[in-house]
């Protein structure tokens, strides 16, 4: 599909956009819910009419539509966790239409933000609201989960059944058996390519600029396409509209502040820095700690165009930087330098067309780079992938029953990996355009009890290969009971890029092409859900995932790297991918158990999954299926936070005292098999142990076992809360296996193995004014 | 409702303590003939060492280390023509090697021979083979940039300058080995100021053998006759004196152990399989190259 193609269609909705929105009939009430305190739009608020079954939750935008409503005097109650029930009367004519801007006040408990009151909206109807496999945190979810050094979004993320981080020195998230490449991650809408600082340590994402996030753990909508398992949309805080608010805080980490501010009296702007700072305080005494550090940000304005118009402008970036310096002697000193950052931009337009049509169309950017350096010039590596967006969607309530969706997304992507190395050089690029159009169907009729969502997306991808793919999506809700609910859905997925994990520098992006194709997987999911006492939820899902085209990284791609040309040195360079990757399949099942509880002295969530994921690759294991290094047959998780001044006097706010478990069945890993004696070349003096790994992940590691704690004070001023805290990551100081040392010293066998993070306290403050 | 909570705190405190042990299971366990055996045209069959692998969480017992009904068979595929070979008996197992003592089998670049090997470990007979290729004749260093120079000198743009050797190809080979060996190796000409780490003579004199023996390989080059370049790395230079540099001209089979039998073992830890080119119940290579050799001198 051409950009010209992608253009007329978008072209082709605003068309449409203006002759459906004279469809319908009956009374149409809309408008945005707003948080009373600062302005931003409040997202999947409920909004229901008392004595009358029809309610609506808002979208994206804060937007929502109550549809065919008959003529007369109604109140609507609008919801949302967290803030105080509003109700509104409004008036409406037989087939006009009354626009209802709501705000809903926080509660007025200190740190409360979490309570639900009994009045509230039923957790049933937020649960039956929700997609399945869908997850919802807030800053205040995040903050729940005792951090290591700084609260970090995909590590919360991690205590979620069916997430799971490969080591303690990474927060890259696997999902439900897929790989980290296979999760979309956006921010304000804008991909984001390698969201990690400190070599995984930490995610780029400042948990206090965070206003929302929605995790799809599978079975993602029509909507959402390019990968196989699953999506993390951030949304930024849009900015204060009322007043001028702050946080600052400083962690053993890193110090960092957000502010958010009006801009006028219709819009707001909002922004964020963050920076590490133990390069200038004891990395300035010691040569042993590398040079390094990291900074990340964001600035996002948001305006009122009018009352049908909003726009939002955001941009992001970060940048990581280390310099390594080796143990010099006399001579000069020799080392290596490596920066990576992120950057996006986005643009986002939304109009109310008519008050049942409501639009979005969105430009985005984003560019992930990385440059690597060996001193003397000996290497010199770049790594560059950039991608430009234009999104369309277009939202259509026909009726309460009926909403319709369409859109279309055309991405241009530029992924460049280049390598300047003494004996050779390594130039791969590409420049494909991805291209998208999806409908949905979402019909809930009256009365509450089903919920069926069909959609179908089309995804063409056009680079060094042609692609295009249909991919059916389907979603279905039904309730049991008033508190109960069973929910399913499937769909068809496919990914064109693909990526080579590395270590210590950056993860490298490659493009589909004539050596590696488009990655497919199948998603089979069915949950139910039920209301537990009124304010908490239970919640069991089951999955099953096919992969089929997968490719993972050719650890001895050496032997199956080509040239495609020569310098006039003979030097080798390589253009192509081919041999990077094995190609193959794989499946994941699971059964997940997820207790929440939001309110309260103790609130936090247990969690249970019993998974089993298994890939077949040509070129790995002989071909036999194994399980990756991921797999994880059973974890538990369980998170809780205490208000001690509620739990023990009836109060509230004061000490709070935070927990997290995590226990996992042992990650499999290869055995070296057997070790042998071997010299390199005739020339070679002497014999050396060497190992010859026949069976891939054919053990597991000892069980994981870790419990973190956290302890906050809080300080209530006038205008200002101060918040020191304590936290003990591994609070047990378990020696948690990483992997498995062997050697021989003198033909004696030393087996030993390297253990991941131990005890570690750290501290912080916080301040919010 | 108290006793279960504090019975449950104690659960969460005392397994979140510990340590969660490594034993090693041996599962992955599989024995195996080792084959390490290199033809060079112009030297006999002297020195292919066939041996067995070994159990990681056991001794090296280097007695036992070569099956004592080893049969090994070499073929030129020219002819047809098997020839059996004869294991040398030496003090070190190192030099138990198999050779053929015979005049009739020659090593001929171009040609193709084939190893067979068969043998009994822990009761179950193992058998093992492959067969190499030799590289066209047509390789060698055709010139070196200088014989000798002092410890890293820098170019007029700060860069280190290295040896630099100029090979004419063979025809056949993309893949090049050079390695490394200090004429002297000791800590008297170890050379301490280098720019990555600090040795003291004591620390050196206990490793001299880290440091006694490099390599290094280009690959992928132009296909057919031609020159090409390969670098001796300043980083690896770690004595004053002479060096013998010796590169090889290598077949697929080689060039496919020496990329991969020491990178078995990723960043996280984890291992990998390497790639032998041995069918049957073999690891390690057997291969041919063509070799020649420079002497290069690093001054003080």
């Amino acid at each position: 599909m051409s950009i010209k193609g992608v253009l007329s269609i978008l072209a082709a909705l605003l068309i449409c956009c203006r002759g459906l929105g004279a469809e319908g009939g009956g009374a149409t009430i809309s408008g945005f819910v707003y948080s009373r305190d600062d302005g931003e739009a409040l997202i999947r608020a409920s909004v229901s009419m008392r004595g009358f079954p029809l309610g609506a939750m808002s979208n994206d935008s804060g937007y929502f539509v109550l549809a065919d409503v008959p003529a007369g005097r109604w109140s609507l109650v609008a919801s949302f966790i967290g803030f105080e029930d509003v109700e509104q009367i409004v008036e409406v004519a037989a087939g006009g239409h009354a626009r209802v801007d709501l705000f809903l006040a926080t509660k007025a408990l200190q740190g409360e933000e979490m309570l639900v009151r009994e009045d509230s909206l039923r957790m049933a109807d937020r649960l039956f609201a929700r997609t399945i496999s869908t997850v919802h945190l807030s800053p205040r979810h995040i903050e729940q989960v005792p951090p290591f050094a700084e609260a970090d979004l995909l590590r919360s993320l991690a205590a979620l059944p069916g997430i799971v981080p490969l080591s303690d020195f990474s927060s890259a998230l696997y999902v439900r058996g897929g790989t980290p490449d296979q999760n979309l991650y956006l921010i304000d809408g804008a991909e984001v390519y390698n969201p990690e600082h400190a070599f995984g340590l930490f995610s780029t994402f400042n948990t206090d600029a965070i206003k929302r996030v929605e995790l799809s753990k599978g079975g993602f909508g029509a909507e959402m396409g390019g990968r196989l398992s699953s999506v993390l949309d951030v949304v930024n805080v849009d900015g204060n509209r009322e007043r001028f608010q702050g946080v600052a805080a400083i962690s053993l980490l890193s110090v960092k502040s957000t502010l958010q501010a009006p801009l006028g009296t219709r819009g707001s702007l909002s922004g964020s820095l963050r920076r590490t700072y133990f390069d200038q305080t004891i990395g300035r005494r010691s040569d042993d700690i590398p040079d390094y550090y990291f900074y990340d940000g964001h600035v996002k304005a948001f305006v009122d165009l009018g009352d049908a118009d909003k726009l939002m402008l955001g941009f992001f970036g970060g940048r990581d930087v280390l310099d390594v310096t080796f143990d010099g002697g006399a001579r000069d000193e020799s080392g290596f330098g490596v920066a990576w950052q992120n950057q996006t931009a986005s643009a986002r337009y939304v109009r109310v067309f008519t008050p049942r049509l409501f639009g979005t169309f969105a430009l985005t950017a984003s560019r992930f780079a990385s440059d690597f350096a060996f001193s003397e010039g000996s290497l010199e590596e770049r790594n560059v992938v950039t991608d430009a967006t234009l999104k369309a969607q277009i939202q259509y309530d026909r009726s309460p029953a009926l909403r319709v969706e369409v859109g279309s997304e055309l991405k241009r992507l530029q992924a460049r990996f280049s390598q300047d190395f003494l004996s050779g050089e390594i130039d791969v690029r590409d420049n494909p355009t991805q291209a998208g159009l999806y409908g949905l169907l979402n019909w809930r009729p009256l009365g509450g009890v089903w919920d069926a969502q069909g959609g179908l997306r089309y995804s063409r991808y056009r680079g060094a290969t042609s692609l295009h793919h249909i991919e059916p999506r389907m979603a279905l809700k039904y309730r049991l009971t008033a508190a109960s609910m069973v929910k399913v859905a499937t769909g068809l997925y496919h990914q064109y890029v693909h990526r080579v994990p590395r270590f210590v520098a950056a993860d490298i992006w490659t493009t589909a092409n004539a050596h590696q194709g488009a990655s497919r997987a199948v998603h089979y999911i069915v949950g139910y859900q039920r209301e537990w006492h009124r304010l908490g939820q239970i919640e069991v899902e089951a999955f099953h995932k096919r992969y089929y085209d997968i490719y993972q990284f050719n650890r001895t791609f050496l032997t199956d790297v080509q040239a495609a040309k020569f310098d006039q040195r003979d030097r080798p360079i390589i253009a192509s991918t081919q041999g990077l990757f094995h190609p193959g399949s794989g499946h994941s099942s699971g059964f997940e158990v997820l207790l929440r509880k939001e309110a309260g002295a103790l609130s936090g969530w247990v969690g249970y999954s019993l998974a089993r994921t298994r890939y077949a690759f040509a070129g790995i294991n002989g071909g036999r299926a194994f399980s990756p290094r991921h797999d994880r047959t059973s974890t538990l998780n369980a998170v809780a936070r205490i208000d001690l001044s509620k739990a023990l006097r009836g109060g509230s706010g004061g000490w709070y005292f935070g927990a997290n478990l995590v226990y996992s069945t042992g990650q499999p890993i290869t055995e070296p098999g057997s070790a042998y004696l071997a010299s390199i070349a005739p020339s070679d003096p002497q014999v050396s142990v060497f190992y010859a790994p026949t069976r891939i992940n054919g053990v597991r590691l000892p069980a994981y076992v870790r419990l973190d704690l956290s302890l906050e004070w809080r300080r209530d001023f006038a205008s200002w809360r101060m918040m020191p805290y304590l936290q003990v990551f591994n609070a047990g100081n378990r020696r948690n296996a990483w992997f498995v040392e062997y050697d021989f010293a003198n033909s004696q066998p030393e087996v030993g193995q390297v253990g991941m993070f131990p005890l570690l306290p750290t501290c912080g403050l916080r301040v919010e004014f | 409702m108290r006793y279960r909570a504090v019975a449950m705190l104690l659960w969460v405190g005392l397994a979140g303590c510990g340590e969660g042990r490594f034993s090693v299971s041996n599962t992955s366990y599989e024995p195996r003939l080792v084959i390490e055996g290199l033809l060079r045209p112009g030297i006999g069959v002297d020195g292919i060492r066939i041996t067995r692998n070994v159990r990681v969480d056991e001794r090296i017992r280097t007695d036992d280390l070569i099956p004592a009904d080893v049969q090994a068979h070499l073929t030129d595929r020219s002819n047809g023509r098997s020839f059996a070979l004869t294991l040398r008996d030496a003090d070190r197992v190192e030099d138990r090697l198999f050779y053929y003592s015979g005049s009739d089998l020659r090593i001929v670049p171009g040609a193709s021979y084939a190893l067979d090997v068969s043998a009994s470990v822990e009761g179950a007979l193992l058998r093992a083979g492959a067969v190499t290729t030799v590289p066209e004749d047509g390789f060698r260093i055709a010139g070196v940039n200088r014989q000798a120079m002092p410890y890293r000198p820098l170019d007029e743009r700060g860069d280190p300058l290295n040896f630099a050797l100029s090979i004419e190809r063979s025809p056949s080979s993309r893949f090049y080995l050079l390695t490394l060996r200090p004429r002297v190796v000791t800590s008297a000409n170890f050379i301490y100021e280098n720019s990555f780490t600090q040795q003291s003579r004591q620390d050196v004199e206990g490793r001299l053998d880290d440091f006694g023996f490099r390599w290094d390989w280009i690959q992928n080059t132009p296909r057919g006759a031609g020159v090409s370049t390969i670098e001796v790395m300043w980083f690896d230079l770690w004595f004053y004196g002479d060096y013998d540099v010796l590169v090889y001209a290598a077949d697929d089979n080689y060039a496919r152990f020496i990329q991969t039998h020491d990178q078995v073992r990723e960043a996280d830890g984890n291992f990998h399989e390497a790639e032998f080119a041995i069918e049957g119940d073999g690891i390690g290579y057997f291969g041919s190259a063509l070799v020649d050799s420079v002497r290069l001198q690093v001054q003080r």
